[in-house]
This record gives structure tokens, C-alpha cells and sequence, in this order.
């Protein structure tokens, strides 16, 4: 019998966080990080294709996100919380030892969590992440069209946010970086498009200031697939650097994607990570 | 917007919908196949909610999450008929653009004879008009699997093994060229097919409304898959008996091109859906 899909609340660090889990662990359980560091899991539900190659899939909303808490105190919304947050998800649910796979924001996340709570993971899925907030902040994927960039940079120095020029190009960033698809999927462009218009999130401090773990990558001693678009918004040098870092690490680029490849191309996304996931033979059970 | 979702009781039984975006130009009510599919096959028409459409989906009775009656009463096509119109009242979703997959297209052409006035037009996405033309059509294309594949079939259907994965294996291979010819399947397709449970209750015996099609006069889409079960010779009579339907066949997808071409399948249908509402407007 196929299990039924399940949602709920668990209580983390004393909030309640909304999670919603799909399959059984057959082979293994895939702990999900959507992007943000304020998108909902909404925006990442296809990794639940998962579920028919054997592998429970559970993804949650981040504090302040969805349906999670949202304490006000902007001390709730800091990087060192949002990695407990992942660790008390995972032990909560009882979830076991994990695959850990980020996306965007929640790669970045994912590395993090890797250093702090390595024995928590079974492997590392990191696509469209970053090591360092500089890279991830200022530096463009080449293939961004230059009059993209460049109103973009202009005008958000200026603050001129509503400024017909930087819309446009925002709006042209997003078709040609963030999904290239004609269409939107309803649920990225639900989490997407919800995500932007709260701006609760505008009077929270940049919990990534200042954060680069470039350095600190060679301790991560977990098996680690790296993926990337060939358009992606984030630049090719955080794939690269991630790859340089995590010793054994597998970088695929996706030739036709930009940041959201478990979309763009998801039949060939949830083959590539399967495939992964189906080199890394979980330790076996004692048997008595 | 919210999506919104939950139960409805339509002619004494609860049926579970769901809800995405607001009517800014109009409603598609959207029918599933089967009978005995669940809405989350039909789930990506809730793209269409960010070009001002909104999208109603609903469990039939017996299937997903609505009640399931054991009496097969409650599996007849005339009341099928009048559940669509039930749900389309209870819910006060006014005149709708009336889309059905499969079975549901099966569906959706008797609710227009029955209900013209509910409707502002039809989508009939791999539907059909002949039951009996259809079970043909979908016996030929079986009898012309490689003969291995037939003979594990027949193997396992004669011993009434069908939970043998032999047996699962060599219909999947069946269901991959004529069903859904993604290597992946999406979660929610792939969860539709383990769930599925057979509603038929020879509702569709001896089923054949192709000379009352002239008899519909909505503005009408049909779409089917180059590799479609429901194949051309059950879905161009669909075409011919409609006057001023539009026929698109999806490049390379069989029975799920919304989710086999999600994009191109939702341009075609929110391009006919615009053209629909822009008429409307000029009228």
C-alpha cells in the first residue's frame, strides 16, 4: 500500500513548523530546503517524485514562512537558528539519519547544517547554492544580458525599486534566470510571487552578512552531488567553488535550466539525484 | 489567493474539491478520467490561475477523497451528469469553461447536451464519444504489444496473479507509450495511478452519443496525444460531430500531455479560453 501524504505541525525550538512528508523511507528519507531564505515549500514540490523510486521525501516551512510561526523579534531569523531549525525538524519527526538536499537559499542552508550536524546526514544535494554571501551577492551568471544587470545594479543602488526600467529587467532576471519555462508551474509561482509581496521579511537584518564557509567546505566529508543551470541566477563560481571544496564532490550542469532545474527539466532532475541517491547504500542494520 | 479546498454535498454524498485563484475572467470546472482517477491527475490546470482564471477540480463520487457508496447505484453516467451541475451550483461558480480528461471528456459532452446553459464552452482533453469504439481501439493497441510482453500479461492474468511485479512490470511498459510517457512520473500522477480504483460499474455500456454531437453548439476545444489510448479514430468523431471544434494534437505525448508538455498544453488551452472570454467581451 502506498502511504498516504501527510502534514502537520512540529513543534522546534518552541514554534510551531509546518511540514508535510511524502512516501515511505523504502531506501531512505529526503530532507527538502526550499529557497529563500523566505520561500515556502510550495515552490520545490516536485522533488516529491522521489517517492516512487523508494525514498519518503519531507519538506517544511521555515519560521516566518507559510504556515509556520512568525514571531515578530528578529532574532528568531538568523543563519545559526535556521540550521538548528533543520537539525530539531529532523529530530522532531524522527526522520532518522537524512539526505540533506537544498535548493537556492536552502543549499546554502544545506552546507551549513552539513558542518554543524554532520552525523545527521547521509548525503548532500546542493543545486543552485552558494558557499559565500560576496559571490551569491555580486557576482552575475555571464549569461545574464547585459542591460539586465546593469538596471538592475543602477537602480537598486539608487533604491528606485519601482522604477519602470528596474521592473522590467526584474521581470526579464526572472524568464531568463530564475525559470525559463513559458509557463510558470502554479506552485512556483504561488510561493514565488507570495514571497514577494510580504514585506515582513524587508524589515528583517540579512541573516547572510558577511557569510563565506568557502574555507570551512573541506571538512564536509559526505557524499555530495552538486547541481547547477547553465542560467542559472546564481553564478557558475558557487557551483564551482562548492565543488572545489567538498572533497569527492559530483557537479552536474543542467545545459537548458537556470535556477529552478527540478522544474525546468524535473523528469531529468529527479533522475539525476535518484540516480545519486541510489549509489549510497545506508549503512546496513545491525541484524540480531 | 488562497487555494482553498474541502468537502461539498452534492445529491447526498460528500465530495471533496479544491480551489485555486479567482474568476478575473472566468471558471474552468475541470471533470477527471477514470471513472476512478483523482483530481491530483488534473492538478497542473491550476497554472491557468496566473492568467485570471479560476480552477475548480472535485473528486468524483467513489474516487480520492470523496464518500464511496459500496451500491452501484451511485455509478450510473446520467448521475455522473447531474453531480457535475450539482457541484457547479452548490459551489455558485456561475457559467463555466467545462474541461474534461479521458472518461471525464466522456463526461463533460453529456453534461453540454444535458446543461448547455451551464456552460460558456468545452474542453475535451483524450475524450471520446463511442465506449464501444474506444474498447476497440485500446484492445487493438494491446494486441499489438510485443508478444512477450502479451504473454506475461496473459500469464498472470490466467493465474489471477496480479500483484506479481512480473505482471505490474509488462503493463507499466503498456502504460509508458499509450498513458504517460515521462520516464518520471510526476508525484501527483504517479499517486493517482497506485490509488486507482475501478468505478466503471458498466456505466458506459453500450454508451454512444456521437449523432446527438451536432446537437452542441458551445465553443469547443479537443486536444489528444500523438500517442494517445484514446486514439484518432475515437477522438475525430468527437471533432467531426462538433461543429467549429478545434483539434490540436500534443507533439510526442500520449494520455498525460499535461503533464507530459505542461507548458504547450496550458498555452493551448488558456489561448482558447482567452479567445472564448475576448468573444464574450465583444458580444
Amino acid at each position: 500500500m502506498i502511504a498516504e501524504p501527510s502534514s502537520g505541525f512540529v513543534s522546534v525550538q518552541g514554534h510551531r513548523i509546518c511540514y508535510r512528508s511524502f512516501g515511505t523511507p523504502d531506501k531512505g528519507t529526503v530532507l527538502a530546503l526550499a529557497g529563500g531564505p523566505f520561500g515556502t515549500h510550495g515552490q520545490i514540490l516536485s522533488i516529491a517524485d522521489l517517492v516512487q523510486f523508494g525514498y519518503r521525501v519531507v519538506m517544511y516551512d521555515y519560521l516566518g514562512c507559510g504556515r509556520s510561526d512568525r514571531p515578530k523579534a528578529a532574532r528568531h531569523y538568523t543563519q545559526v537558528r535556521a540550521v538548528d531549525e533543520a537539525e530539531g525538524v529532523r529530530r522532531a519527526l524522527r526522520l532518522g539519519k537524512v539526505h540533506l538536499l537544498g535548493i537556492s537559499y536552502g543549499g546554502a542552508l544545506a552546507l551549513d547544517v552539513a558542518l554543524e550536524y554532520p552525523k545527521s546526514i547521509l548525503s548532500l544535494i546542493v543545486s543552485s547554492g552558494f558557499p559565500s554571501n560576496a559571490i551569491h551577492t555580486e557576482e552575475w551568471n555571464p549569461n545574464t544580458p547585459r542591460w539586465v544587470r546593469e538596471a538592475i545594479t543602477r537602480y537598486a543602488d539608487k533604491g528606485d525599486f519601482r522604477n519602470p526600467r528596474y521592473v522590467a529587467a526584474r521581470k526579464a532576471l526572472y524568464r531568463i534566470n530564475v525559470c525559463r519555462l513559458r509557463i510558470w508551474p502554479y506552485d512556483l509561482w504561488e510561493s514565488l510571487a507570495r514571497g514577494a509581496s510580504d514585506s515582513f521579511f524587508d524589515t528583517l537584518p540579512d541573516r547572510l552578512e558577511g557569510w563565506d564557509i568557502t574555507e570551512r567546505l573541506s571538512e564536509i566529508r559526505l557524499p555530495c552531488l552538486i547541481i547547477a543551470g547553465r542560467y542559472d541566477l546564481e553564478s557558475p563560481k558557487s557551483a564551482r567553488a562548492i565543488h572545489r571544496g567538498v572533497r569527492g564532490s559530483k557537479l552536474v550542469m543542467f545545459a537548458n535550466c537556470s535556477h529552478t532545474a527540478f522544474w525546468e527539466d524535473r523528469e531529468r532532475f529527479i533522475e539525476v539525484v535518484r540516480d545519486f541517491l541510489d549509489t549510497i547504500s545506508p549503512s546496513p542494520r545491525k541484524r540480531p | 489567493m488562497e487555494p482553498t479546498g474541502g468537502y461539498i454535498k452534492v445529491l447526498g454524498f460528500k465530495l471533496y474539491y479544491r480551489s485555486f485563484g479567482r474568476p478575473e475572467k472566468g471558471t474552468v470546472l475541470a471533470l477527471h478520467g477514470g471513472p476512478g482517477c483523482r483530481l491530483d491527475s488534473l492538478l497542473p490546470l491550476a497554472d491557468l490561475v496566473q492568467f485570471g482564471y479560476r480552477v475548480v477540480l472535485y473528486d468524483q463520487i467513489g474516487c480520492g477523497k470523496s464518500e464511496r457508496p459500496t451500491s452501484t447505484e451511485y455509478y450510473t453516467q446520467s448521475r455522473a451528469v447531474d453531480e457535475v451541475e450539482g457541484v457547479r451550483k452548490v459551489l455558485r461558480l456561475g457559467r463555466v469553461h467545462l474541461f474534461g480528461g479521458s472518461y471525464g471528456g466522456a463526461l463533460a459532452l453529456d453534461v453540454a447536451l444535458k446543461y448547455p446553459k451551464s456552460l460558456r464552452s468545452l474542453v475535451v482533453y483524450s475524450g471520446f464519444a463511442n465506449s464501444a469504439l474506444f474498447e476497440k481501439e485500446f484492445a487493438r493497441l494491446q494486441s499489438e504489444m510485443p508478444k512477450g510482453i502479451r504473454d506475461t500479461v496473459e500469464k498472470y492474468k490466467a493465474k489471477g496473479d496480479l500483484k506479481n511485479p512480473k505482471y505490474l512490470a509488462a503493463v507499466r511498459v503498456f502504460d509508458y507509450r499509450y498513458f504517460c510517457r515521462l520516464r518520471v512520473w510526476p508525484y501527483d500522477y504517479w499517486y493517482m495511478v497506485e490509488h486507482f480504483v475501478d468505478q466503471e460499474h458498466g456505466r458506459l455500456n453500450g454508451w454512444d452519443i456521437t449523432d446527438r454531437l451536432p446537437e452542441i453548439g458551445l465553443p469547443c476545444l479537443i486536444t489528444m496525444g500523438e500517442y494517445d489510448v484514446v486514439t484518432p479514430k475515437c477522438v475525430r468523431p468527437v471533432h467531426r460531430g462538433i461543429r467549429g471544434s478545434k483539434l490540436v494534437v500534443f507533439h510526442r505525448c500520449s494520455h498525460a500531455a499535461i503533464w507530459e508538455d505542461r507548458v504547450r498544453c496550458i498555452e493551448v488551452i488558456r489561448d482558447f479560453l482567452d479567445g472564448v472570454e475576448n468573444r464574450r467581451t465583444l458580444d
